[in-house]
């Protein structure tokens, strides 16, 4: 079992002073230091890496992480290096063969919200 | 509960009425409610700069003498008191500094004061945080025997507020992503481009029909400004655009440098809400279009509708809005329609801005009944439509906020809720994404659906 620590608010950094970090393990396995906003997202997305997800996916209510997670969060992250913004909604449902009730049972936090975040998105602006 | 209009707060099926009323007893937990601050650096980015000295904003609240709206509304209010229950702020919280008379009180005491007035008697927490708590929605104004406009006190406050930096996070973070991208959602051209390709293979395959949303075209006749959330989001609304532009046949293009039909400078200030406006000008006439077609957005068809169609004019080119080229082309014939597309009882909820700032009251009307197989109205309507809890830059998602907006916006669901429809309908993209969290918070059974959403599955093409 990978030990994970998750470091609220410890360090503060510039006048990014109420944001804090995630402790998670990089492709090595070693530890590494990632810096998110004040509600989780990550404040630089290329600091993205699957033990960012490990780190945070309980906070987005999502206890046990499945092959069926891993390919909605692939398909995400994927998409976001291409055009650095989330895909729609119905894209997501249509090009992942996931219904969007499914969805929602595997992030409860939403589509939006849960799984963009832990593929590494930022957090959306405007009216959404 | 006084006054009685609070007793609708009980009636929530949410099971959660009396855990709230019972934060309000204490007096400080209004005080601090408010979306996040941004931070200096996302400050810098929508070119202001972090100073929160009570001696700068003496300096500045000083200068609000020059409008003649701001004066007139702090001398002619006579404290009677009929706004206080008609704001959806009060109503949730019973405070009544979350009052229009309230919240203009905070002010008027320091206006009163003129040149004498000292930086040590400002409160800048409590001013912030208060006018943030106001969706600048003007149901007050039309309540109002002086005709006060609460909104507008808003607006002269926050002017000082932004130029001090004292922004919530959520509006800075989305008018630094328009500097930067042109649009809400900080989308990027290519983004738009996949978006779009995809909404319209999905038009192809569900009509058999090569519907085009055109994008980028060089050259067109009319440009056409969709919410970047109708693109993302809320792609039924785009069909629905779509495809009344294509029963008419426009030669229409929607551009990735302006995909934005919002201007959240309304809630921040002058300067940025005309940059804003100005953007959309420039483009129009760079393509050399005759006209502009607004989409789906309260606020931003009120500043549309009351900015850039002046601007616009100066270059010989007009203004319409969606509903308003659809609602001709229904009355004139020119589209048919099969209501039994939409076989539903449906209640149309006026957006603040539409109503109370954009002159759009009867358009969508005559398209929603012409749509849908039955509609009802809700008790307040119209002019007298209540708030939707998140207007004015507040539809901030932090988890000490979204409580509160959940309760602000519990008025208008609940009268379109008493009405025994099961679909609210709203032209809006801030309704849009506000109501089904305010339906699902509350437990209402009922969902949310955009006008031109309606207007695409009834349209035959």
């Amino acid at each position: 079992m990978v030990l994970v620590y998750i470091l609220w608010g410890e360090f503060a950094m510039g006048d990014e002073d109420n944001a804090g970090f995630v402790m998670v393990k990089d492709s090595n396995g070693n530890d590494k230091k990632i810096a998110v906003d004040e509600d989780g997202f990550l404040l630089n997305p290329k600091d993205w890496c699957p033990g960012f997800v490990d780190a945070v996916a309980k906070q987005e209510a999502v206890e046990t992480l499945t092959d069926e997670h891993w390919k909605i969060i692939n398909y995400l992250r994927d998409y976001f290096t291409k055009f650095d913004s989330c895909p729609p909604i119905r894209m997501l449902v249509k090009n992942t063969g996931t219904e969007l009730k499914k969805i929602y049972q595997l992030f409860p936090t939403g589509p939006a919200k849960g799984a963009c975040r832990l593929a590494g998105a930022p957090k959306p602006t405007g009216c959404v | 509960m006084k006054p009685k209009i609070r007793e609708i707060l009980l009636k929530s099926p949410s099971g959660k009425a009396e855990e709230w009323l019972a934060k309000q007893k204490n007096i400080e937990w209004a005080n601090g409610l408010n979306p996040r601050p941004a931070k200096d650096s996302l400050v810098a980015e929508i070119g202001e700069t972090k100073n929160e000295s009570p001696e700068l904003f003496v300096e500045k609240f000083k200068g609000l003498r020059q409008s003649k709206a701001f004066v007139d509304f702090m001398d002619s209010c006579t404290r009677c008191g009929i706004c206080i229950d008609k704001c959806h702020f009060f109503i949730s919280t019973g405070d009544v500094n979350n009052s229009p008379v309230g919240r203009a009180n905070l002010v008027r005491k320091l206006y009163k004061k003129g040149n004498r007035l000292k930086p040590s008697s400002v409160d800048l927490k409590k001013i912030f945080s208060y006018y943030n708590q106001c969706t600048e929605c003007r149901r007050c104004s039309v309540f109002c025997p002086q005709g006060i406009d609460q909104a507008e006190i808003t607006r002269n406050v926050r002017e000082v507020l932004t130029e001090m930096g004292m922004i919530p996070e959520y509006v800075a973070a989305t008018l630094s992503q328009v500097y930067k991208t042109g649009n809400n959602m900080g989308l990027n051209p290519k983004a738009i481009a996949s978006a779009v390709e995809f909404v319209r293979d999905e038009m192809t395959e569900e009509t058999g029909k090569e519907i085009d949303i055109p994008l980028d075209r060089p050259k067109a006749d009319f440009l056409f400004i969709p919410s970047s959330a109708d693109i993302m989001v809320n792609n039924d609304t785009l069909k629905g655009y779509a495809k009344v532009m294509y029963a008419l046949k426009k030669d229409w293009t929607i551009s990735s440098a302006t995909s934005e039909a919002a201007n959240f400078g309304t809630f921040a200030n002058e300067r940025i809400l005309m940059e804003f406006g100005d953007k959309v000008v420039d483009e129009a006439e760079k393509k050399g279009v005759k006209e502009v077609v607004w989409g789906e957005c309260g606020h931003g068809w009120r500043t549309a509708n009351n900015y850039v169609r002046y601007r616009l004019a100066e270059k010989g080119i007009s203004l319409q809005h969606v509903h308003q080229v659809t609602s001709k082309a229904i009355e004139r014939g020119q589209i048919t329609v099969d209501k039994n597309k939409n076989d539903d009882l449906f209640n149309y909820h006026d957006p603040c801005n539409l109503a109370r700032g954009g002159n759009l009251v009867n358009e969508p009307r005559k398209i929603l009944s012409a749509v849908v197989r039955e509609t009802v109205e809700a008790e307040f309507t119209k002019d007298k439509t209540f708030c939707c809890g998140a207007g004015g830059g507040l539809l901030a998602d932090e988890k000490d906020w979204n409580e509160s907006r959940a309760w602000a916006g519990w008025p208008a669901v609940y009268y379109s809720w008493k009405t025994g429809a099961h679909t609210m309908v709203s032209p809006c993209a801030i309704d849009k994404a506000q109501f089904p969290y305010v339906i699902g918070y509350h437990k209402v059974d009922m969902q949310m659906k955009g006008l031109m959403d309606l207007v695409g599955f009834a349209i035959e093409v």
